[in-house]
C-alpha cells in the first residue's frame, strides 16, 4: 500500500478494492458509473495507484501495436481466388 | 450493406479492407505466418457458409475474428484428442499473483528517476511477443482477445464458450503469467540493476 494513502472515507474507495478492480476499470468492464467515479477519484488522490494504472495501460497498449501485422500478397491473391469462387 | 450491394460484393470488400487485422488476430493466436494464412483462408471459407448469422454489418470484424478463433480452438482440441491428452485449459503454473509494478518498487533496486518509465523504455517490442508467446495457449488467447482485438469479457466468453467470470479470472492470471515472463526476461537482459544483489537473493 502506499505511503501517501489515506484512509478511505465511508464513500471512498482503498488501494486494495482499486487495484483489485484494476483490469475491470482499464478492460471498460465497470459499468456501474459510480464505482468508476470512485475508483478515479481513487487514482487522483493516490500517486501508488495511479503509477500502476499507468504501467497496466501502457503494457496493454504495447500488446495492441504488437499485434500490428501487415498480410502477405499470397495471401491476398488466394483469398481473393477463394472469394470469386464463392 | 447497401441495397444494391449482393452479399458477395459485400464480403469481398470487408475481406480487402480488413485483411491485415485478421492475419494479425491469426498470426497472434497461432504464432506462426504459415498457419496464420491457413487460418484466415480456413476463417473465410467458414464465414461465407454462415453470411446469414451476420446481424449487424458493422460488427463484420468482431463476427470474422469469433469465427477465426472458434475454428482454432476447435482444430487444436481435435489434435490434442487425437493425441490423447487434453492441454486446453486453465493449466499453468499459476502459483502466486505476480505483479511487475510491485517488482519494480522492491526497495534493493537501483533506479536513476521513475521505475515504470524505465522499464517500459527499455522494453522492446520483442520482448513483449516472447513473453507472449512463453504463455500457455488459453492465457494467449485471453489476452490477444481482450487486448489486441479490445473484445468485452462477453464476447470473449462467446467466443469460447466459458463463463464471464472464468474469462475474468483467466485474464488476470494471463497477465500474472506475461508480467512474471516480461520480468524474468528483464533481468536476464540486465534491464533491472540492484543496488544489493545479495540482497535480492
Amino acid at each position: 500500500m502506499s505511503e501517501d494513502h489515506k484512509n478511505p472515507e465511508p464513500d471512498e474507495i482503498g488501494c486494495i478494492e482499486a487495484i483489485n478492480g484494476l483490469y475491470a476499470y482499464l478492460d471498460g468492464e465497470l459499468d456501474d458509473p459510480e464505482a468508476v467515479a470512485q475508483f478515479e477519484d481513487h487514482l487522483d488522490h493516490c500517486r501508488h495507484c495511479f503509477s500502476r494504472r499507468e504501467l497496466e495501460r501502457t503494457l496493454s497498449e504495447r500488446i495492441r501495436k504488437s499485434a500490428r501485422e501487415r498480410a502477405p500478397d499470397e495471401l491476398r491473391k488466394r483469398l481473393r481466388n477463394v472469394v470469386d469462387k464463392f | 450493406m447497401t441495397s444494391c450491394e449482393t452479399n458477395q460484393d459485400f464480403f469481398r470488400k470487408n475481406i480487402e479492407q480488413h485483411l491485415d487485422r485478421l492475419y494479425g488476430a491469426a498470426l497472434g493466436i497461432t504464432r506462426n505466418p504459415s498457419e496464420a494464412e491457413d487460418l484466415v483462408a480456413e476463417t473465410v471459407t467458414k464465414a461465407w457458409t454462415c453470411i446469414d448469422s451476420l446481424q449487424d454489418t458493422s460488427r463484420f470484424v468482431p463476427w470474422m475474428k469469433r469465427i477465426m478463433t472458434n475454428l482454432y480452438i476447435s482444430s487444436r482440441r481435435k489434435a490434442e484428442h487425437r493425441a490423447g491428452h487434453e492441454r486446453y485449459i486453465d493449466e499453468a503454473d499459476c502459483d502466486e499473483p505476480f505483479s511487475l509494478f510491485e517488482r519494480l518498487h522492491q526497495p534493493f533496486l537501483l533506479w536513476w528517476g521513475n521505475p515504470e518509465q524505465e522499464f517500459l523504455d527499455n522494453l522492446l517490442g520483442d520482448d513483449i511477443d516472447r513473453a507472449l508467446e512463453s504463455l500457455p495457449e488459453s492465457f494467449r488467447i485471453v489476452i490477444r482477445l481482450a487486448d489486441a482485438e479490445g473484445m468485452t469479457y462477453q464476447e470473449i466468453a462467446e467466443t469460447l464458450s466459458v463463463p464471464v467470470g472464468t474469462v475474468r479470472s483467466r485474464l488476470a492470471r494471463a497477465r500474472s503469467l506475461m508480467q512474471k515472463a516480461l520480468w524474468i526476461h528483464a533481468v536476464d537482459r540486465g534491464l533491472v540493476e540492484q543496488k544489493d544483489p545479495e540482497a535480492a537473493s
